[in-house]
């Protein structure tokens, strides 16, 4: 009987994890304007997140490939030279909510903090998100700045007064109910 | 056992949520299709599977000096050159079109390349195919002015299929069945057309330098002193240029001079020093 109950419970767990929002086509867009005459920026619009409000989660996952540039040979460059995507071909973001406030009606700032992992490499981050919730839609927005350094993305010296260490990065989310 | 029940329950709500987000978004990386199985359009003298993108105008001058056996008088041959020049744009992401001028017999070119198939990192073809059609007319003045001549004569055709597949970061292979009709030839028991089957490689050495090496086999020679073009050099890239540095047998730069009417010998060291540096610009 017992054991039945715990089957039972099992079963039953997923109705109980509803508090999930996801979208597949979260955007998130970098650019770099150190040289005025060469603005470095793409836009990545298939970007998958997952935020789990009762357990306070949160998840990205970006495909290297998907961000676009307007010019085409930057966008080789990019892949070929600098993010190097087909031996990394994604990007993630798993971290927590520091405090989760219960109202999301009025946008909140909040902070996540978690693991970014891109380029092969890991790193501890902290963002400031503005999380809002309307009937079934969460929206979330965020800008923070990466530094290539940390990444161990390697700008030669030769392209180095065009291209900033240091990407901002803007991240534009609408999660749907589960 | 009212544990165990407890624990069940614990799990279900917190640890397995943990685990399922990544598993929500899922894998779906599996199509793309590789990029840059080489940095240039050409892999030294013939064409590589790349093709300018959209709306790009790629600008390319080739030079080749004289031979580098020729001796100190002449430079070791950088006192002569050949040079080709081309623009090509690329019309969608899968047709270019290109013109070019070579000063070799005065020769001018027309040419469409289209990708016919590409190689995609996982699932999906293992190689890329992209097919190039050429068309060349010499514009040199007719050796017998009296005699009657037709344009018809000066036009000669070079098709090409390459085949290429990325193995990995560094090494790129490709092949090259080419085959070449020229309307008129030197005598009569010359024929029309010949065929050659062209092998290509190139191994990055580091993440902007490259080293290419080319070989066209001829399997049916026109003539027998023609030889078969051998071509050794390096991609250099910095930024919107791709510089070519290499040292090859051939000193035409089309298709139906390298492949058909090469006459140094690597053996004899006939060979020519040249350069491709091409320049994109975005016309989007």
């Amino acid at each position: 009987m017992k054991k039945l109950l715990i089957v039972l419970v099992l079963l039953t767990a997923r109705p109980l994890l509803a508090q999930k929002y996801m979208t597949r086509n979260a955007e998130v867009y970098f650019f770099s304007d150190k040289d005025a005459v060469e603005v470095v920026e793409a836009t990545n619009n298939q970007v998958g997140a997952v935020i789990d409000l009762e357990a306070g989660e949160i998840a990205f996952q970006i495909q290297m490939r998907a961000f676009h540039f307007d010019i085409a040979l930057m966008e080789e460059h990019f892949n070929e030279n600098y993010v190097e995507s087909e031996l990394y071909p994604k990007a993630t973001f798993r971290g927590s909510f520091v405090k989760l406030p219960k109202d999301l009606s009025t946008p909140q700032t909040l902070t996540v903090s978690g693991t970014m992992e891109f380029h092969g490499i890991k790193k501890e981050i902290e963002i400031q998100v503005i999380l809002s919730l309307k009937d079934v839609v969460l929206q979330g927005d965020a800008k923070f700045y990466l530094l290539c350094s940390d990444f161990n993305i390697d700008i030669p010296k030769i392209v180095s007064d065009k291209i900033a260490n240091s990407i901002e990065v803007t991240v534009n989310a609408s999660l749907t109910k589960l | 056992m009212r544990y165990l029940v407890i624990f069940a329950f614990l799990f279900s709500s917190s640890v397995f949520a943990q685990a399922d987000l990544f598993s929500l978004l899922g894998d779906d990386d599996s199509n793309q299709e590789v990029s840059a199985t080489f940095k240039g359009t050409r892999v030294i003298n013939g064409q590589s599977i790349e093709l300018p993108s959209k709306g790009d105008l790629q600008f390319v001058i080739e030079h080749r000096f004289g031979t580098i056996n020729s001796g100190a008088y002449e430079l070791w041959g950088i006192d002569q050159s050949q040079m080709r020049m081309s623009f090509d744009y690329g019309l969608s992401k899968n047709l270019a079109i290109g013109i070019a001028r070579n000063s070799f017999q005065k020769t001018y070119e027309a040419s469409v390349k289209a990708k016919l198939l590409k190689q995609k990192l996982q699932n999906g073809s293992p190689i890329s195919i992209t097919s190039y059609h050429t068309v060349f007319a010499s514009s040199i003045k007719w050796a017998l002015p009296e005699r009657e001549n037709l344009f018809s004569s000066r036009l000669s055709y070079a098709h090409q299929i390459m085949i290429a597949r990325k193995f990995n970061q560094s090494f790129s292979l490709q092949l090259t069945p080419s085959y070449i009709h020229r309307n008129l030839v030197e005598k009569k028991n010359f024929s029309n057309d010949y065929m050659a089957l062209g092998i290509g490689g190139r191994y990055k050495l580091t993440k902007r330098v490259s080293l290419n090496a080319e070989y066209f086999y001829q399997l049916d020679r026109p003539f027998e002193n023609y030889t078969n073009s051998l071509s050794l050099g390096f991609d250099i890239e910095t930024g919107g240029h791709v510089f070519q540095l290499h040292i090859t047998n051939s000193q035409g730069m089309f298709e139906r001079a390298f492949i058909g009417e090469t006459t140094g010998k690597w053996s004899e060291g006939d060979l020519y020093f040249g350069f491709n540096i091409s320049r994109v610009f975005d016309l989007n």
